[in-house]
């Protein structure tokens, strides 16, 4: 039978030396840190951690210390995440260890929610029903459901789709949600598509769904509700995947959304011999990849009874603490312990600014910005720390109301290029997106394998029937497939090169000419078909640079940085999505108000000037407002400062200031007036 | 969980698609059976090379491993498929990821698939072949990629043939008894540690076995003459040899290194020593055999104790060194360690034999047997063998008869006279047996299509038939109108008793056609596929003999029978029962009576029980070989003499072959 394995201070010591942390991080210098009652504990917890709380880490070692003692080979420990940090952490803090190597090994898993429920549940099951799987991903099965329904037998259905989308604004198909395993399509809000389900164009849709589903398409949602069904058919499954996985971790649980949660609570705790389950996260920054998604009802974050509360932040100091409290629906009472980098040596108590502009001045913002890092930190503090502008909206939408989204600050700014796994446009955005990831290291692995997954999109954009190498490497892949073509081989090898060889950049004129032509062949190859070049058009543009703009090689590669002077950056600044920023921990952070049913920072102003506090009996809107915000007040170890419209009274500015915040206005030259 | 299912495609002999190996298994014990080059030795390594064995010897591919057709090109790819069933809550836990949800009788159950697939790429450049391996599960090879880790868990225990089990049993690094000693529960946790500091406990005996060591160590190290000689080597040698600044010293113990690494290196000093109760004064290493029997022992003791693997057995060939009595009684054994009991330790065990005697002691049920790169399953509802066979043959098959499972043709008599007999006439008309790998098996009686069933499926058209010609040789068993009278079944010119009231039959018995009907009739018995009935054309064998043509050497045979006793006591000599016989012969010949008659007369004396069958069968025999040492008659002109139906008996089961092997034989030296 299963036992965990004990837990001991020993254990707590080993961590720490492999983690290569001080003797007394999870103790406290006092020794009543709460975090070594987690290590210790085997039963299910729930971990409320505050921001800055080392919480990956502590996970972290908690997931060593298991994975040293684990004895069985048939049974594991699950460690569930919404993205791929849990695992790149333990790569990155374990990757050289026996423990690191063994928790990322069978019988455990670490990887995503849906990572796992595809793996282990819907994948097993289509494949037994004879579903192949070509794509989960819903653009590509989009593309897939608007190439069938070009069919005769699809005619009412498409008249039908042309109705709904005269708007170009409207995506009808796109939103279709294969609801049940016999073919039910529904809106995504689960509303009927047709009123009239005995209507040509509703049976046409159930028929068009089953092809998608013959042919391999599936959209992310659709493989839970596939998981469902195999739970829903063999009951029994929930026991074996208790049997294997017989202890859960869950990292991030804020953020799991109803479905996820009720999901998960059926595999894993419902009925019967529930497993052991840990969950680690912070429920005041549960914020949501999707706006406007709720947060799970099933299963709540934290429960009270085995809850254990985390206050104390490493990462910032009071000040900020104080700041940043107030957001938290229920505030945790934050304790600032400082931040333990001993590269930052700037005193910034009573310089956390906020940054008033006006219409004229809202694109001098981040340069006044930069101005203000250059004057609190040193040359060599600056090129040490992260320095950053986020805001709650960085998607472009209509053009009233600014600042409505992060370009209303800085036109530039893109936000295809922001996400954490970009879901990039063009080929082009691909090869940027892979020297992103590479991050300014050496290696060209990343850019290799964006080139090669940039070409198999070419593939299915032109013909979404080709499946892409599964488990394989995407480059690799493509190479076998030119075996025995040695022209075109080593011509796809020399496009290789050429991009990811650092010295000149390719101008349109040469990418149309010399490289277009490569990209075309080789997807003709693969696809096995003709294909016709003029639908690829969009997607193999090349970029011009601009040339009276006077910009310097390096930000020719599009990156979201702020340079500031652009020719000789004394401050650069990452900007991006609250969202995106998530986990992170910057030296200081700019927080930029931005609009949503209103400007978020003006609407939180009773909470900056102590009026309110917590979420009180707030509505849905202002709770996911101080969520957000709360995750961006508390990413700086150093400097936390905001920028929002100047439409403060005399009043409100002094107890602004009296609650430690400095406030100035932007000048046209970038300059700040304090007041 | 168990391997339901093996196919293998592009193997050695095994070809792709229709000419892929298909092996059905059932749980427990599986022995593949099977003449030499069948593709058994195949099947385990394809076994070895999908699941990995627990030795952890990496096996090869080899060029020649590449099925090559006898018409195309060589293959590029081998693929090895297992389909594991009957998966226990822990197994489908474990495998999670690479379940298939088979339908199964109206509903689905999950099975898990293992894909083995090599690849061979050409390299132009440099000629040579690169083989690249991939396990991915799914009924298609389109699930996730097997993890290392979750393969090690399928690894199979593999006990190659003629193993050298004393030296796998004795001491030396890296020693199998030492691999089976330090899986083996209690070994690494029973007992204390040495503690150098406090020294040993009161009772030494509580000590864990590295602390015994550990102790032991500790005690050698400060024994006087080990540590004066190191001090010697240390002092008078090495010094002088070494560089200032890094001296170097010598060391005498047992064991170094980490917990593990002593552990190890203590077991591996270890080996095993056989011997028998109440015969200690026999040396103690016994033979061959015995220790193999040993070595098994200590393998099966490590598949029962752990706890995570899957306890599958691979052996090939476990007769080896060991005489029948003890196949017989591994084979019970095993049979017994493998039987199912639905939990998650079952074993399974997969054999392959070329011994009549294991054949013999293994279920029916449980035999593969292997022909012409296809397997069949002799399993009940894969052959046309009923119950009620599965039954009579589980009593009556015994070792003289489990020949069958190994010869390329079969033929199956009744009695001894025919079991003698068939050889000679084959040797007549040219057809040796031996030569052709044919079996004759003699099942004493009745109960031949029993045999014959074995060979016969129940779905020919799914998987094939066996390749394997069967004869069965029956005799019609019906008298001559004359017979009764002559043979003393009634008195001359009295009447006979109602057909019904009598056992035997005669030729009026029968209207028009019905004689023929009642041939068909034994024919159909065990008939179709490759087995084929012979049904003597009158009476029985040495009658149909002597009626076509050999009738005075049957005479003469039945004449030494008669006399077989006084021969044997030397009485008397055979040149003068043969005198006597060829006078009596002369008077029997000269009469003048219809060939029946005098037929039933040369015979009477079997038919009677005056004369024993079989010592007339072994006169016969001898009579035949004489003549035909003489080779006064081609094998054409023998048939003349011959029953047809005992040469199309013996051609059925010869013919191919024999084509093939006049092929392929040399010219006839020139007599010298």
């Amino acid at each position: 039978m299963f036992e965990v394995p004990h837990v001991d201070d020993c254990d707590i010591q080993w961590a720490c030396e492999v983690l290569r942390l001080p003797t007394t991080a999870f103790h406290g210098s006092d020794g009543n840190d709460p975090r070594a009652d987690v290590l210790l504990c085997n039963e299910s917890l729930d971990v409320q951690a505050c921001p800055g709380s080392g919480k990956t880490t502590l996970l972290v070692a908690k997931l060593a210390i298991l994975a040293r003692k684990w004895k069985s080979r048939r049974s594991g420990i699950c460690v569930l995440s919404h993205t791929n940090a849990a695992r790149r952490e333990i790569e990155r803090s374990l990757g050289r260890t026996v423990a690191g190597a063994t928790l990322l090994s069978y019988p455990h898993y670490v990887g995503t929610i849906h990572g796992f429920v595809n793996e282990f549940l819907a994948i097993p099951w289509l494949r037994s029903l004879g579903y192949p799987i070509a794509a989960i991903d819903d653009e590509l099965s989009e593309h897939h459901r608007r190439r069938l329904l070009e069919l005769n037998q699809y005619a009412a259905l498409r008249t039908a789709v042309g109705h709904k989308e005269q708007h170009a604004n409207v995506n009808f198909v796109g939103r279709w949600h294969v609801a049940s395993p016999d073919f039910l399509v529904l809106r995504e809000n689960g509303n009927q598509v047709f009123t009239n389900p005995d209507a040509q164009s509703a049976k046409q849709l159930a028929r068009l769904a089953r092809q998608c589903t013959k042919d391999g398409f599936y959209r992310y949602e659709e493989l839970f509700m596939w998981a469902e069904d195999l739970l829903d058919k063999h009951p029994e499954v929930v026991a074996t995947i208790r049997q294997r996985f017989p202890l859960l971790f869950i990292d991030e649980v804020q953020d799991n959304s109803e479905s996820q949660s009720r999901l998960l609570q059926r595999i894993f705790i419902a009925g019967v011999d529930p497993v052991i389950r840990q969950r680690y996260g912070d429920s005041n920054q549960a914020i949501y990849a999707h706006t406007g998604a709720l947060g799970a009802e099933t299963d709540p974050f934290p429960i009270d009874e085995i809850r254990c509360d985390i206050p104390n932040s490493h990462r910032f100091g009071q000040q900020i603490a104080d700041l940043a409290n107030p957001l938290g629906l229920k505030p945790q009472g934050l304790i600032g312990l400082g931040s333990p980098l001993d590269e930052v040596q700037a005193e910034t108590d009573g310089r956390h600014a906020i940054i008033l502009f006006d219409d004229d001045t809202i694109t001098d913002v981040l340069e006044c910005y930069a101005r203000y890092l250059c004057e609190l930190f040193t040359d060599e503090e600056r090129a040490a720390g992260t320095f950053t502008a986020v805001g709650g909206v960085h998607k472009p939408g209509e053009d009233t109301n600014p600042p409505r989204f992060i370009a209303h600050y800085w036109p530039e700014y893109d936000h295809e290029l922001s996400y954490a796994e970009p879901r990039p446009k063009t080929f082009h955005q691909y090869i940027a997106a892979g020297w992103k990831a590479a991050g300014g290291g050496g290696d060209t692995h990343s850019v290799v394998e964006r080139i090669a997954d940039g070409i198999y999109r070419a593939v299915q954009i032109a013909d979404p029937a080709v499946k892409r190498p599964q488990h394989k490497r995407q480059h690799r892949s493509i190479l076998e497939s030119l075996e025995g073509l040695a022209d075109l081989k080593k011509r796809y090898l020399a496009l290789v090169m050429r991009i990811i060889d650092d010295k000149t950049d390719i101008e349109p004129e040469e990418w149309q000419a010399s490289w277009v032509p490569v990209i075309l062949e080789i997807a003709k190859l693969l696809s096995g078909t003709e294909i016709n070049p003029a639908c690829l058009d969009e997607y193999l543009t090349w970029p011009a640079d601009e040339p009276d703009e006077e910009v310097v090689r390096k930000v020719r590669r599009k990156d979201n940085v702020y340079r500031f002077p652009s020719d000789d950056p004394a401050a650069e600044i990452r900007v991006g999505s609250i969202h995106s920023v998530k986990g992170e921990t910057h030296t200081a952070t700019l927080v930029l108000d931005t609009f949503y049913y209103g400007h978020h920072l003006n609407a939180l102003r009773p909470w900056l000037l102590g009026e309110k506090f917590g979420q009180g009996t707030e509505g849905v809107r202002i709770q996911s407002r101080l969520k957000q915000h709360y995750v961006a007040f508390t990413r700086p170890t150093h400097l936390l400062a905001i920028a929002m419209r100047d439409n403060l009274g005399i009043q409100e500015i002094e107890v602004l200031k009296s609650r430690n915040w400095r406030v100035g206005r932007v000048q046209q030259d970038g300059d700040i007036v304090w007041l | 969980m168990y391997i339901s299912e093996l196919k293998v495609e592009n193997f050695r002999l095994f070809g792709e698609g229709e000419n892929a190996a298909l092996l059905r298994l059932r749980p427990g014990l599986t022995a593949i059976v099977g003449e030499n080059d069948s593709g058994k030795t195949a099947i385990v390594d394809a076994l070895r090379l999908a699941l990995g064995t627990r030795d952890q010897e990496y096996f090869r591919i080899d060029d020649d491993d590449f099925h090559c057709p006898s018409e195309g090109e060589q293959s590029k790819e081998i693929r090895i498929r297992c389909r594991f069933a009957g998966l226990t809550r822990s197994d489908a836990g474990a495998f999670a990821e690479y379940l298939t949800y088979e339908e199964q009788e109206g509903s689905r159950v999950p099975v898990i698939y293992l894909n083995w697939k090599a690849l061979a790429t050409e390299r132009r450049a440099r000629h040579r072949r690169y083989v690249s391996v991939e396990v991915r599960s799914g009924i298609d090879a389109d699930g996730p990629v097997f993890d290392p880790e979750s393969r090690n868990l399928l690894c199979a225990t593999y006990l190659r043939p003629l193993r050298d089990a004393e030296r796998a049993l004795s001491a030396g690094r890296g020693s199998r008894l030492s691999q089976i000693l330090q899986y083996t529960g209690d070994i690494a946790t029973a007992g204390v540690p040495y503690d150098p500091a406090a020294g040993p406990p009161a009772d030494p005996a509580t000590l864990s076995i590295l602390g015994i060591g550990d102790f032991a160590n500790a005690l050698l190290k400060g024994h006087v003459g080990l540590s004066g000689a190191r001090d010697r080597l240390n002092e008078d040698y090495l010094k002088n040899l070494s560089f200032a600044g890094s001296d170097l010293s010598g060391d005498i113990g047992v064991a170094t290194g980490d917990e593990a690494a002593r552990l190890r290196q203590l077991l591996e000093k270890l080996e095993i020593q056989l011997h028998e109760a109440g015969a200690d004064h026999l040396p103690r290493n016994r033979g061959l055999g015995s220790n193999n029997l040993l070595f098994m022992a200590c393998e099966l003791l490590l598949l029962g104790s752990e706890e995570d693997g899957f306890p599958f057995l691979l052996i090939e060939e476990p007769e080896a060194h060991l005489h029948p009595q003890r196949q017989l009684r591994l084979m019970r054994f095993l049979q017994d360690k493998a039987q199912p009991v639905g939990g998650d330790h079952d074993i399974q065990i997969l054999v392959t034999t070329h011994s009549p005697n294991l054949a013999s002691a293994i279920d029916l049920d449980n035999l593969l047997l292997l022909q012409g790169g296809k397997a069949f399953s002799l399993a009940s509802g894969e052959t046309n063998l009923s119950p009620s066979d599965y039954r009579f043959l589980q009593r009556f098959l015994d070792v003289t008869k489990a020949n069958l499972f190994f010869a390329r043709g079969v033929i199956i008599v009744e009695g001894d006279a025919e079991n003698i007999l068939v050889p000679t006439i084959a040797g007549l008309i040219d057809r040796d047996l031996t030569e052709s790998g044919v079996s004759i098996v003699n099942v004493g009686g009745t109960g031949f299509r029993r045999y014959a069933r074995i060979f016969q499926r129940k779905n020919p058209e799914e998987g094939g038939e066996i390749d394997i010609p069967v004869a069965c040789i029956a005799d019609t068993d019906v008298m001559p109108d004359c017979a009764p009278e002559i043979i003393g079944k009634v008195a001359a010119g009295e009447g006979w008793p109602q057909v019904q009231a009598r056992r035997w039959k005669v030729e009026s018995d029968f209207g028009e056609g019905e004689l023929d009907q009642h041939k068909q009739a034994i024919r159909a018995r065990a008939s179709g596929q490759r087995v084929e009935t012979f049904v003597s054309d009158h009476w029985t064998l040495e009658y149909d003999l002597a009626r076509a043509g050999l009738g005075r050497e049957l005479f003469f045979a039945i004449a030494l029978a008669k006399k077989d006793e006084d021969i044997a006591s030397e009485k008397a000599r055979p040149i003068e029962v043969m005198w006597h016989a060829r006078k009596k012969w002369k008077e029997l010949a000269n009469e003048n009576m219809s060939d029946d008659e005098r037929t039933t007369r040369i015979y009477a004396p079997l038919a009677k029980g005056a004369a024993s069958k079989s010592v007339t069968a072994q006169y016969f025999a001898r009579i035949l070989v004489r003549i035909g040492e003489r080779r006064l008659h081609t094998p054409e002109q023998w048939k003349t003499v011959l029953p047809d139906y005992i040469v199309r008996a013996i051609e059925h089961v010869t013919a191919d072959r024999t084509a093939v092997d006049t092929d392929q034989t040399m010219p006839d030296q020139v007599q010298g």
